[in-house]
């Protein structure tokens, strides 16, 4: 079993938001994560990753000025580590109910505290066996540029795959097909997967 | 209406032109002290001041060394930890229902060198003894409490360490209170049993106060300068004081003209009717620390001013905490901010109580004024 890089916070229908454990411990953007509610896994694509103070009246101040590195100034201050808190968003791309993995929106959210999980490359390499769940992506009322992330999400599963290349082709054509009537859209993603 | 601050900001202005109208006075009130205390003759000080502690009715400081002796801080180990606790607490309030009231105690242990590590948590307990309730004791049950989690989270500590917690370890608030029995208990049980604790476990122990208000030296100057042999207030200055020359000068004050930044003054002890009659072996010392922003006064228990190793561990150590919260422990600052209770916390916490009193089929009724407080309408 891989390590749990931290747990639900929030979560709707189409997305969820997770609490790291570790301070600045978030997947990389477009990373594939799983949670669950109960016996369904739910899979995700991080966008929106912050760091913050845990308390908002409580703001972070320069503390830098009088030490050589910026590590130091973590050891200057030990409680930084536990006064900030690293979170960030998921949309939820499928679920897997026994062993049926479908590419679209599950029957429940996660559950609040269910852990989560980054998917090793075998489970990348299964999930992306179909391209179904670029629709939600696409789709997706992203808080912030979302083609951005759909490029991010095609270039983490690349690594995953035998044929990276092959892989990316294959998903530029499914995006070709959803963009169709966006062709902006397709060649900036397009440009963002060095297609 | 909410507040007229016109209004306010006219009466600000007269006490402003008031305290300005006395600034003068007060800077040759302080500098007359700055000259006493620098002046000032130790050794037949502090025999006036034993032959004068029956009837001086100064509260005046016990003098142990040089008065107006400076100490340099020791080298601050780089390992070392820092802990502290601190509380807050909801009092009962009588539009509900239910006796309870709520103490929180936060604690805080951060780690500073080779292994570097923070803890901060909150520990709420919940109080409905009526014992508790009663006055301000749960004000008192809340220090005594602050004093118990530090005793406890300082179990085990090894290497170097500070143990603090805020404002002064005297407990004010046992004079005037009812039930003697329970303040003893709270005492014993509680307080000096975490002294002991930590007696025996030879930690450094300070509490730490910023901006001090005390006049326990500025006192003992008084009697400095009393034209007679001893001191006897009542009787020999019924009518006008001989020493109206100190009026107004506090410890800070005079502290501020003999130390420099980072030096710590001598160590006195509190003559505190509290301590003599129930602080057992463990009499409060004191010193007063430049920390660069102000002089602050850290206390301390018997067995740390009479130990030098541990009395320079709490210089060296509450002046780096300073140093690291720009000013005030930074140890102490997590603690607090752990303990502390917001107004939004309050609330939640009386609705959490008549919420469940309300599904237990139990009477959750507030009274009309506090109703009337909470759904504001015109």
């Amino acid at each position: 079993m891989p390590d749990k890089i931290g747990e639900v916070i929030e979560a709707s229908t189409a997305e969820f938001a997770v609490e790291c454990y570790e301070l600045y411990g978030t997947p990389a953007l477009g990373s594939l994560i799983k949670t669950s509610d109960g016996d369904v896994q739910i899979y995700g694509v991080v966008y929106n990753a912050t760091t913050e103070s845990m308390d908002p009246g409580r703001r972070p101040i320069a503390r830098g000025k009088h030490e050589k590195n910026e590590a130091d100034i973590y050891s200057s201050s030990p409680q930084l580590a536990v006064l900030f808190r690293t979170n960030f968003q998921a949309l939820v791309i499928g679920h897997k109910i026994d062993s049926d993995v479908n590419r679209y929106l599950p029957p429940r959210p996660a559950r609040i505290h269910s852990f989560v999980y980054v998917l090793d490359d075998r489970e990348v390499k299964d999930f992306t066996t179909s391209l179904d769940f670029l629709y939600l992506l696409a789709n997706a009322p992203f808080a912030g540029p979302n083609d951005e992330i759909i490029a991010a999400c095609l270039r983490t599963a690349a690594i995953a795959q035998d044929d990276a290349r092959s892989f990316l082709i294959r998903a530029g054509k499914e995006l070709a097909v959803l963009l169709g009537a966006e062709p902006q859209r397709l060649e900036a993603i397009l440009r963002r997967i060095r297609l | 209406m909410s507040l007229d601050f016109g209004e306010v900001a006219a009466q600000v202005d007269g006490m402003v032109s008031r305290i300005k109208t006395g600034q003068k006075d007060r800077e040759q009130r302080l500098r007359y002290a700055i000259k006493v205390i620098s002046e000032v003759d130790t050794d037949p000080l502090k025999a006036k001041l034993e032959r004068s502690a029956a009837t001086c009715t100064w509260m005046t400081a016990k003098v142990h060394e040089e008065v107006n002796r400076d100490y340099d801080v020791p080298d601050c180990p780089d390992d070392y930890s820092a802990l502290a606790t601190d509380g807050s607490h909801i009092d009962a309030d009588r539009h509900i229902p239910v006796g309870c009231g709520l103490i929180n105690i936060g604690n805080a242990r951060i780690t500073y060198g080779q292994n570097t590590s923070a803890q901060l948590t909150s520990e709420p307990t919940l109080h409905m003894e009526e014992v508790v309730l009663a006055g301000n004791m749960l004000g008192l049950k809340r220090a005594v409490q602050e004093c118990q989690s530090l005793a406890k989270m300082a179990e085990g500590t090894s290497g170097p360490s500070v143990c603090l917690v805020d404002g002064s370890f005297i407990l004010w608030g046992i004079t005037g209170q009812e039930n003697v029995d329970y303040v003893q208990q709270l005492l014993k049980g509680g307080y000096l049993a975490a002294l002991d604790k930590f007696r025996d476990l030879r930690l450094p122990l300070a509490s730490y106060i910023s901006f001090p208000r005390s006049t326990d030296v500025a006192n003992a100057l008084r009697v400095a300068i009393c034209p007679f042999d001893t001191a006897n207030c009542d009787k020999q200055c019924a009518d006008e004081k001989k020493c109206d020359g100190l009026d107004g000068i506090l410890d800070r004050d005079l502290f501020s003209s003999v130390l420099r930044t980072d030096q710590r003054s001598a160590i006195f002890s509190s003559r505190s009717k509290i301590i003599e009659k129930h602080y057992r072996e463990h009499a409060i010392y004191f010193f007063y620390l430049n920390v660069g922003d102000e002089i602050a006064r850290v206390e301390i228990p018997a067995y740390v001013a009479q130990n030098n190793d541990l009395l320079e561990a709490v210089h060296t150590m509450v002046l780096d905490q300073c140093r690291r919260g720009h000013g005030y422990p930074v140890v102490l600052m997590e603690a607090h901010e752990q303990a502390v209770l917001t107004g939004a916390d309050r609330e939640q916490f009386w609705r959490l109580v008549e919420t469940m009193l309300e599904q237990n089929d139990l009477p959750a009724s507030t009274s009309a004024k506090s109703l009337s407080k909470r759904t504001r309408w015109i």
